[in-house]
């Protein structure tokens, strides 16, 4: 788990959960460019249990992981009735698979390779929209 | 002249009485008597030494016979032993005073009748039926059980002797002996004399000096046996090596060519032709050739093994160009299973063979090319997955250091390591495209060394997007330390790819939580087995081997064409691969490979990086 974190209270902080380290640390290094604070996690099950502890602002979530994957991610936070805005993340764009995390409660569907601004507005977005 | 004086003494002497007048008459008369006994007595003493005289003369005669008949058939060539058996039994017959002389040779018989070799003193003397045994039964029951049978005169013969009686008469024959040929306890044949002019007495001395004679003939006649069964046996192994579809050539424990049944010369010097029997076998594959996958054979090295003893059979494939033409054949060498070494190698040209495998492997590699794309286009999830996550790391970086740059004391060090990164993805991505590439690339078979459980991993850690996306759990459980093997390691993915994927597919409509592929190992006694078992809802009732049929699919967006190019990959790699649905539901296919590899016995070239294929 790697947290970069400002001193500043109203920056955002933003969770991001994907398997490969290098997608973690780019995706580090770019909400930090963007004066967000990033904790990175390798997989669903670490988010998952660090969440109690402190909730973040926004959610960066890979699908295509090991169990528990990306949906199941979802469907748990949708059981724990957390409401968090979640920002999905795939290399894999289908209809279907769209459909399926929308109504799941993510907030937003982007493919990788993300823009950095689609990404920023995604989850300014997200958060206003829950905050809302 | 003793009676005159007697007679003239008698006239002159006085009248006398009868006894004085006669006594001196006896006397004369007595002295007469004596001496006629004497002279009767001389004359039988000269008679028995005259006899003695005779006989020995005979025995000489005799003896004279014998050596000669023994040294004529003694050196005579067993191929042909009748015309000087002939002039044997004309001798003998001759010296016997007898007028028909014959041999018969019992191992000899044509249409039912023993060869027979016949003299006759004059021509009118009449010849006796062939059939002996249906014209002399009687005598030839004796002949046979190897007895001595003689009759002076025909009243001699017993009355169970009629019908040969008859057959005698009817050609004359007045006395008959027979004498067995035996060697051992064995009766190889019988030579029998006749007379026709008059009786003849075949007295016991004579019978043993036939005897004698009969054992030389009966020698002959063995050797003759021994030398047509060593003739007919070498005939046979030359007639055995001959027939065969295989240049044969038989060498012995140093290499020297003693047989072969070569006779092209074709394909230039490498092979022994009929100018080489007695050259070294070895000095004719001072070259090694080439085999198979661009292997070099070094035949010569696989016959010394097989000669040394090292290796108990030397077996290859390798092409040798005739003229324009490649040419290739089968080798094999065995040793020659005989006390005094040497080998048998047998070489077959198997050219046409390998034409008809080639163009089989060129539309199996052309089949298995278009099944790999389309099966691309199936692992949409797969190949979006693996060229997006690098372009994503490079993305969010370079965007990252943009922004960094835009700061007015940019760090410098984080910059060079944002590029460090960049590389680094770009390397990857650059590694995944060329692994497409060569998925779709038309290529011919190459064989590396296969690790069949790093091949499993590579193949579901490929997969592991569109496992992750159906929600599958894919579980290996790997048998460790399993040896490898050769084999073409992008078709083998293959056939594993579109076993997975099809089960994959198959669990589409089972709940999320029980869809499972289990992919099993295990070492099998020659041969790896590979068992890929799903928990989706079975093949069904239809019969199995449908499914490997071409063009035989279930699915709705198949060709068909998946399993029996999977089937056809791993049968090119001398194993099966089998389907069954499982008593829990679900279903499961497994093949085997063989450890001696693709198509066995090929060499097999170095090993390449893994890379995964479907």
């Amino acid at each position: 788990m790697t947290t970069t974190r400002s001193a500043q209270a109203c920056r955002r902080w933003i969770a991001v959960v994907d398997d490969e380290e290098s997608v973690r640390k780019a995706l580090h290094r770019l909400f930090t460019a963007f004066d967000l604070d990033a904790t990175t996690f390798a997989s669903g099950r670490d988010f998952l249990d660090a969440l109690p502890e402190r909730r973040p602002d926004c959610l960066v979530l890979d699908l295509q992981m090991r169990a528990p994957n990306g949906f199941d991610v979802l469907a748990e936070l949708a059981a724990s009735g957390a409401r968090l805005p979640v920002v999905i993340i795939t290399a894999h764009d289908e209809p279907e698979t769209r459909a399926r995390c929308l109504s799941a409660g993510a907030a937003a569907y982007l493919c990788k390779p993300v823009h950095d601004q689609d990404l920023l507005n995604a989850i300014a977005t997200a958060i206003n929209g829950s905050a809302g | 002249m003793l009676l005159v004086i007697l007679l003239a003494l008698a006239a002159r002497a006085p009248r006398l009485g009868f006894w004085e007048s006669y006594a001196w008459l006896v006397a004369i008369v007595v002295i007469s008597i004596l001496e006629a006994v004497l002279i009767g007595i001389l004359y039988l003493e000269w008679r028995r030494r005259h006899r003695a005289e005779r006989s020995l003369a005979e025995r000489l005669a005799f003896e004279e016979l014998l050596s000669e008949v023994h040294a004529d058939l003694v050196s005579i060539q067993t191929e042909d032993i009748d015309a000087p058996v002939m002039r044997a039994l004309a001798r003998i017959s001759e010296s016997l005073g007898v007028d028909k002389g014959t041999l018969m040779d019992y191992e000899r018989r044509e249409a039912g009748v023993y060869h027979q070799l016949r003299w006759s003193r004059h021509p009118d003397i009449p010849i006796p039926p062939a059939d002996v045994a249906g014209h002399y039964p009687w005598t030839l029951a004796r002949m046979r059980a190897g007895q001595v049978n003689r009759f002076s005169r025909l009243d001699e013969l017993p009355p169970e002797a009629s019908v040969d009686r008859r057959s005698f008469e009817r050609v004359g024959t007045q006395s008959h002996i027979a004498v067995p040929l035996m060697l051992d306890d064995a009766v190889l044949g019988t030579m029998f004399f006749a007379t026709v002019d008059q009786p003849r007495e075949w007295p016991d001395d004579l019978v043993k000096r036939l005897q004698l004679l009969a054992k030389a003939f009966a020698f002959v006649l063995a050797r003759r046996r021994s030398d047509t069964a060593v003739r007919e046996s070498r005939q046979l192994s030359t007639a055995i090596v001959e027939s065969l579809p295989d240049k044969v050539v038989v060498i012995d424990r140093a290499g020297t060519i003693i047989a072969m049944n070569e006779r092209d010369r074709t394909t230039g010097g490498s092979f022994a032709s009929d100018e080489h029997l007695g050259v070294n076998y070895l000095d004719l594959w001072r070259r090694p050739v080439l085999g198979g996958a661009g292997a070099v054979v070094d035949v010569r090295a696989g016959v010394a093994s097989v000669l040394a003893g090292t290796l108990a059979q030397f077996a290859t494939e390798f092409q040798l160009t005739d003229g324009n033409r490649a040419r290739w054949f089968e080798f094999r060498a065995r040793p020659l299973r005989r006390a005094a070494g040497g080998a048998v190698l047998a070489r077959v040209d198997i050219t046409d063979r390998k034409l008809a495998e080639a163009e089989a492997r060129s539309m199996r590699e052309e089949l298995a090319r278009v099944v790999r794309m389309t099966t691309l286009g199936q692992l949409t999830a797969t190949i979006a997955h693996e060229v997006n996550q690098p372009l994503t790391g490079i993305m969010a970086n370079a965007q990252a250091a943009r922004k960094f740059l835009q700061s007015a004391t940019p760090n410098l060090e984080e910059i060079r390591e944002i590029i460090e990164d960049i590389i680094e993805d770009d390397q990857r991505a650059s590694r995944v495209l060329q692994r497409l590439r060569s998925m779709l690339r038309r290529r011919e078979s190459e064989l590396v060394t296969i690790d069949v459980n790093q091949l499993i991993s590579d193949v579901v850690r490929f997969l592991h997007s569109d496992a992750v996306i159906r929600n599958v759990e894919v579980i290996q459980e790997l048998e460790p330390a399993l040896p490898t093997f050769p084999g073409d390691l992008v078709q083998l993915q293959q056939v594993l790819v579109n076993l997975v994927l099809n089960g994959l597919e198959a669990m589409a409509g089972v709940p999320v939580e029980s869809r499972r592929i289990l992919i099993r190992t295990e070492r099998r006694a020659d041969a790896l087995r590979v068992v890929v078992t799903d928990s989706g809802p079975g093949l069904g009732d239809k019969p199995l081997d449908d499914l490997f049929e071409l063009f035989h699919t279930t699915k709705t967006d198949g060709m068909g064409l998946g399993l029996p190019i999977a089937r056809s990959i791993v049968e090119a790699h001398g194993g099966h691969l089998h389907a069954s649905n499982n008593p829990a539901g679900g279903a499961t296919f497994s093949f085997t490979l063989p450890l001696a590899g693709y198509r066995s016995g090929v060499e097999t070239s170095s090993s390449r990086p893994s890379m995964p294929g479907v």
